[in-house]
């Protein structure tokens, strides 16, 4: 019983990671608390939904549609609302994203409704049983294709010179910008990430919260609790802030009683901040991928 | 004649202009026009924390939610009536704001936002889940009662007409006092404040207790108004990230920008009806120009073409008066 509701947390909280590292990529290389990344992450549900649906495009089509859609689209925010105002304070910047939240949910509410919408089941729930663990199959395919994501990234930041560059940019943005490293091209990179990650986790949260408009608002907020985990710096640090926050609510859920489920992320993201203000792997010494 | 001296005639002016309003207007939107106070109430809270104090808050729906929920708890179990809900609904959510505020101390900038975010919808979880609370279903509240009569849309169009500009003539008085600078002190540095002597732990609370207070105020209302609460409204971020974008609208350290701001957000739905979609549209593109065209807000922008009207004035009469002078002007 324990051991599963571990692992389900652990499923949920991979999926919740790919938020929070897309919120954390946008921080550090932008000082942009993005709030439009749970909205990306809806559209990226909506588009799969219709791409599946409507237009009966197969799993993987739907998927490839899915995340040229909404990572475009995150290029556009940066492009036509982020740039601009580049140079502007954190609040302006922060205040801008809230702007693109409402929009997207105007969009997304207008295109296809306000109301809630199941999404096709994409892997079989049937358990499979590991080490007398009954474990679900989705759960399992989730946490493979987060950690996949995840190395990828990982592999991305080490060996590439976008990845490399990208870190540059993280450490000293004007130091980048006087060794040659083309700032705005890497700036506009990160929020292609950014949204390429928000897809992916749109399409895998899409089966589990359904898809609505406000289908990503509790996730955003724990994304964001697994960010702050990171000191919104360090991507090691909100992974394992998601990981955390996700067996946390599912072990509240299930030995305290389902009203206290919804409640511990955010009475978490309250005390972390409260207690460690710059994140648990945050401090002084800040140590990026 | 000063530039205050104006503001306070524009002031008195304007008071006088709504409380006569529905004398004068036919067919009179009172229901509206007040259920849009507890929006401008909410709003002055929100910008005595983040315009003038420099404390940006995601999380002030919370507080709303906060005073609502007392006042219609207390409504329900004892039958209290909007005055009682008045004074114990503020205190309640000031409270909670001063607690909120002391757990937040060490948080600036972003972090803060985030984690009054975390707040509200804390306090929205709350709400949905606990069943005192009563979730979705809400809680209903009776005939609105004030003194022992019984009173509807108009006699609540007063009622939030009056606490409104208290609640306004509160922000003002303290604004001008020195507690006031003290917080715009703290929101211009941090650091000179303290070196000045700020104790910027008391004032930063206080801060915080004060607008969450008012907001909450603002939450009493609104309840009163409705005569209904529930999750559906109070169980999201939504309030929340409205209020800041009124006072960003608005404009920031500004009364008059609360005014313009929480008006703004209270009536674009409402006259967008049917169409809820396209007021999310409109408010996400209001929020996004003024930050690029007008970033000191609608009422900055405003002051801003006032100023330079006067401006103009003043100069042509100072180079009539210097040609008079001469004897070269045209008044020769």
């Amino acid at each position: 019983m324990l051991a599963q509701q571990i692992v389900s947390g652990l499923a949920t909280g991979s999926l919740y990671a790919l938020t929070a590292i897309g919120i954390v990529l946008i921080f550090r290389n932008t000082r942009t608390i993005n709030l439009a990344q749970g909205d990306f992450s809806m559209i990226g549900a909506f588009v799969a939904l219709t791409a599946l649906e409507r237009f009966r495009m197969g799993i993987l089509g739907s998927i490839v549609v899915t995340i040229a859609v909404v990572t475009v689209l995150a290029i556009a925010v940066e492009r036509l609302i982020m740039r601009p105002i580049e140079q502007a304070d954190w609040l302006t910047l922060f205040t801008a994203t809230l702007g693109v939240f409402y929009i997207l949910h105007g969009i997304a509410g207008w295109l296809w409704g306000r109301d809630t919408k199941s999404f096709p089941a994409l892997f079989s729930s049937a358990p499979v049983v590991i080490a007398g663990t009954l474990i679900s199959r989705a759960h399992l395919i989730n946490m493979a294709i987060a950690g996949v994501v995840g190395i990828l990234l990982y592999l991305f930041f080490r060996l590439t010179k976008p990845g490399i560059a990208m870190r540059a940019i993280t450490e000293d943005p004007v130091a980048a910008q006087l060794m040659g490293i083309p700032v705005r091209s890497i700036v506009l990179l990160t929020w292609a990430v950014g949204g390429t990650l928000a897809a992916i986790g749109g399409i895998l949260l899409a089966p589990l919260v359904y898809v609505s408009t406000q289908m990503m608002d509790t996730v955003l907020v724990k994304g964001y609790t697994g960010a702050v985990f990171g000191g919104l710096y360090s991507l090691p640090g909100a992974v394992v802030g998601s990981l955390f926050i996700g067996v946390a609510e599912n072990l509240a859920g299930g030995y305290l009683g389902a009203q206290y489920k919804v409640t511990i992320a955010f009475v978490l993201i309250v005390l972390v901040l409260a207690l460690r203000p710059r994140g648990l792997f945050g401090g002084r010494a800040r140590r990026e991928i | 004649m000063s530039e205050r001296g104006w503001q306070l005639i524009f002031t008195v002016v304007a008071f006088v202009g709504l409380a006569l309003l529905p004398a004068v207007v036919p067919g009179f939107y009172a229901s509206l026009l007040g259920f849009t106070f507890t929006y401008v109430i909410a709003a002055v809270g929100v910008n005595l924390l983040t315009g003038y104090t420099g404390l940006v808050t995601v999380g002030h729906g919370g507080f709303f939610a906060i005073g609502a929920y007392a006042t219609a708890l207390l409504a329900k179990h004892w039958g209290t009536s909007v005055m009682v809900g008045l004074i114990v609904g503020p205190a309640v959510s000031g409270a909670i704001g001063f607690a909120l505020g002391i757990i937040c101390l060490r948080l600036g900038g972003a972090f803060l936002a985030i984690a009054t975010l975390g707040f509200a919808l804390t306090v929205g979880a709350v709400l949905n889940n606990w069943p005192m609370f009563e979730g979705r279903t809400g809680i209903q509240l009776g005939q609105n009662i004030l003194f022992g009569y019984p009173f509807k849309d108009l006699g609540f169009y007063y009622v939030s007409l009056v606490v409104m500009g208290l609640i306004m003539l509160a922000s003002w008085s303290i604004v001008r006092s020195g507690v006031g600078r003290a917080f715009i002190a703290i929101r211009d540095s941090e650091r000179a404040a303290e070196a000045m002597g700020i104790n910027l732990r008391l004032y930063k609370t206080v801060a915080f207790a004060i607008s969450a207070a008012m907001t909450g105020a603002g939450g009493v209302l609104f309840a009163h108004h409705n005569r209904y609460v529930s999750a559906e409204t109070f169980g999201n971020a939504w309030l929340s990230v409205d209020f800041l974008t009124a006072v960003v609208i608005g404009g920031q350290g500004s009364l008059l920008g609360s005014v313009i701001g929480g008006g703004f957000v209270a009536l674009v739905p409402y006259y967008l009806g049917e169409l809820q979609d396209f007021a999310y549209i409109l408010n996400g593109a209001a929020l996004i120009a003024t930050l690029v065209f007008a970033p000191e807000g609608a009422a900055g922008l405003l002051g801003r073409a006032l100023r330079s009207v006067r401006r103009t004035h003043r100069t042509v009469a100072a180079v009539e008066t210097v040609a008079v002078e001469r004897g070269t002007g045209w008044n020769r």
